[in-house]
């Protein structure tokens, strides 16, 4: 086993990692850029280096500061995290070079996973469906016309080099094919310098559902059931929960089998991702590997009592898994949900700042995997994920109760959040009932804006308790009233409301 | 004295007072009785008819910050009577500003430049988005407060605009 490992990584999973250390008796060595000095993740190492300046490139991604930090720190072996270095195959070549054990897949898979073409033929090879038409990467405008009839429409035309919805086109007709291919290499030139664009099956309303997996050196692989992840806004999850509403248990092991496959056929050993869309003829289709510990892992620890970062160190470390596939279970039913700093009444914008109060909700079935501090300033460097809420309970109906009241007693002031977004979801019919998918925030438009009525009472009683605690009789506002800051509050004439 | 805010382009004036051991919040011509007022630290809870509501506040600078059955309101002091807006889009056609802080990117345009509505003229970057200022109106730009590179904070104004005569 370890002695030492470095966390290669901030926030909530920094902290996350260090917890899972210290419980396997492993020291633990932090990294941290300029303006992360004061941050949360460091009070959980036992050691902390400066490792750049606050920019990703120059710190978090900073490849060369981090091999010489952990040289320095003689550590046995370094833990990414998500995001930043986790799946990048030069850092774990890297780390092999230096002698370091690198807590992931070897470089080899993650490079073989990180190849859209390379593991879609990998995985078609082992009979694990994919999405029709993705083979066509590369392909000419008159192999795409012939491809979209075999197809069946609707199709959907994307950019090869691309990301975030630029140069997609969804086709529902021949007569549209041609002109939408040459939008889309249009768009996809511009916004990439490359007008490649292929052809897929346009799935209507998936649902997003990955398989939690583990694959030790020595051959032996389990799954530890799925993820439902389809709430999502820009293409990122917000909610996930455990089991699905979508699956049973015969589409829920041939799913699993599919995912053991999948890392089979790649070699790849540590925990991994797998992940499906199911569409509304419940079929599924592979979309890719994550390679990492996912951050919604939680859920799954919550339901199968298996700590996967525990996993993740003991599988890097030679060991077996000492699990088998017929003893895993799921007991009852986790969700979590993502606390970013943004505001979704203004399209989800980021919003960084300093958190001048905060209340973390607690109880039963309630864990908060947290990367905050009251008076931390949440800088605009990274990404805006500040925490994560995850509830277990016996059933789905209680667990969505118990998130909903725990969301209602998490409090940050000073930044926005997504907090009450979350809470709304949670009250909509179509989350209550499980039948949701991809497209659910744009659907859901209307019932997911602020509540506008019937508010304005409540909101204008907390304000003049608030602020006019000195008018506020004694005796009723014992206790608390003097800690109060209330002079300047009496000649103040107006206020209004900043939120749109 | 009553106090005036106003909360999704409603103006309302408020006013409390005390009766015996309850409390009177009169909002407009409407009167609520509020009971059960405790309050420790920043956070507090009160009874309106058979309803608890728990909120949290806290006040920076001129705004004061109100968690209440969760959800957040943040709601601007300005002195005196007036109360002018505190977002991007209140502020006027003639301003353009971040509702974000972060790090100016790109800057697009110079003093004196001719610029038509929807042109970008500012990209903010923050964890990792990038958002596009555009102009909302025909112009020309009078002046300029930022350089790139520099960090701009939520609502200052980035860019003033000297709108076109119709």
């Amino acid at each position: 086993m370890f002695n030492r490992i470095l966390i290669a990584n901030r926030g909530e999973i920094a902290i996350r990692v260090a917890r899972a250390c210290r419980e396997l008796g492993i020291g633990t060595v932090g990294i941290y850029s300029t303006v992360d000095e004061h941050s949360l993740h460091l009070r959980h190492m036992d050691q902390a280096f400066w490792v750049g300046d606050s920019p990703p490139h120059a710190s978090y991604l900073n490849m060369q500061a981090i091999i010489d930090i952990a040289r320095q720190a003689r550590v046995d072996a370094i833990h990414p995290g998500y995001g930043f270095l986790a799946e990048n195959s030069r850092f774990a070549e890297a780390c092999e070079k230096a002698g370091i054990v690198f807590i992931g897949p070897s470089s080899q898979a993650l490079s073989l996973v990180g190849d859209k073409v390379a593991s879609r033929k990998t995985v078609q090879e082992v009979g694990v469906p994919i999405i029709p038409g993705m083979q066509l990467i590369g392909r000419g405008a008159s192999v795409l016309k012939k491809s979209a009839a075999e197809i069946g429409y609707p199709v959907i035309v994307k950019a090869s080099m691309g990301g975030g919805g630029k140069g997609m086109r969804i086709v529902r007709n021949a007569d549209d094919l041609e002109a939408s291919i040459a939008a889309g290499q249009r768009e996809a030139k511009s916004a990439f310098g490359d007008e490649t664009v292929y052809l897929e099956k346009y799935i209507e309303r998936p649902r997003h559902i990955e398989f939690q997996v583990l694959r030790d050196q020595h051959g032996n692989a389990v799954h530890l059931f799925e993820r439902e992840c389809s709430i999502q806004r820009r293409h990122q999850k917000i909610i996930e929960e455990t089991p699905s509403t979508a699956l049973d248990g015969d589409l829920r092991a041939r799913m699993g089998e599919a995912a053991k496959k999948v890392i089979e056929a790649s070699d790849y050993t540590n925990a991994g991702t797998v992940e499906f869309l199911l569409d509304e003829s419940r079929r599924f289709y592979f979309l890719e590997v994550n390679a990492r510990v996912q951050v919604e892992h939680p859920i799954t620890e919550m339901v199968t009592g298996v700590d996967l970062v525990h996993q993740q160190i003991m599988i890097a470390a030679g060991e077996r898994i000492g699990l088998e596939q017929a003893a895993i279970r799921q007991y009852g039913h986790a969700i979590e949900a993502r606390i970013y700093a943004e505001d979704p009444e203004n399209n989800f914008l980021p919003c960084p700042g300093k958190i001048f109060y905060l209340n973390e909700p607690s109880g039963p079935g309630v864990r908060v995997d947290s990367g905050i501090f009251r008076g931390w300033e949440v800088p605009p460097h990274y990404d805006p994920i500040l925490s994560k809420m995850i509830v277990w309970a016996g059933d789905r109906r209680v667990a969505i109760k118990r998130i909903s009241n725990a969301l209602n007693d998490y409090v940050i002031l000073g930044i926005k959040t997504n907090l009450g977004f979350l809470k709304r979801i949670m009250s909509t019919a179509k989350f209550s009932e499980g039948d949701y998918h991809t497209h659910f925030i744009d659907d859901n438009e209307c019932a997911l804006r602020m509540p506008d009525s019937g508010i304005h009472t409540a909101v204008a009683a907390a304000l003049l308790i608030a602020t006019e605690t000195g008018r506020v009789g004694k005796g009723v506002a014992e206790g608390g009233a003097g800690q109060i800051s209330t002079t300047p509050w009496q000649e103040i004439g107006g206020w209004e409301i900043g939120a749109k | 004295m009553p106090y005036r805010f106003s909360y999704l382009n409603e103006l309302y004036e408020v006013d409390v007072r005390q009766e015996e051991k309850q409390h009177v919040v009169v909002i407009g011509a409407k009167e609520y009785l509020v009971d059960e007022i405790n309050i420790k630290d920043n956070s507090a809870s009160f009874r309106i008819g058979d309803k608890r509501h728990n909120f949290y506040f806290a006040r920076c600078n001129d705004k004061i910050h109100i968690a209440l059955d969760g959800e957040y309101y943040m709601i601007g002091l300005t002195s005196g009577s007036r109360y002018g807006a505190e977002g991007p889009g209140q502020k006027g056609d003639n301003v353009i500003a971040s509702s974000m802080p972060g790090l100016l990117v790109k800057l697009s345009v110079k003093v004196g430049d001719k610029i038509k509505s929807g042109d970008t003229l500012v990209i903010v970057e923050a964890m990792k988005m990038q958002n596009e200022l555009r102009s909302p109106v025909d112009g020309e730009v009078k002046q300029v407060n930022f350089k790139e590179g520099e960090q701009v904070d939520a609502f200052q104004t980035i860019i003033q605009i000297e709108p076109a005569e119709e």
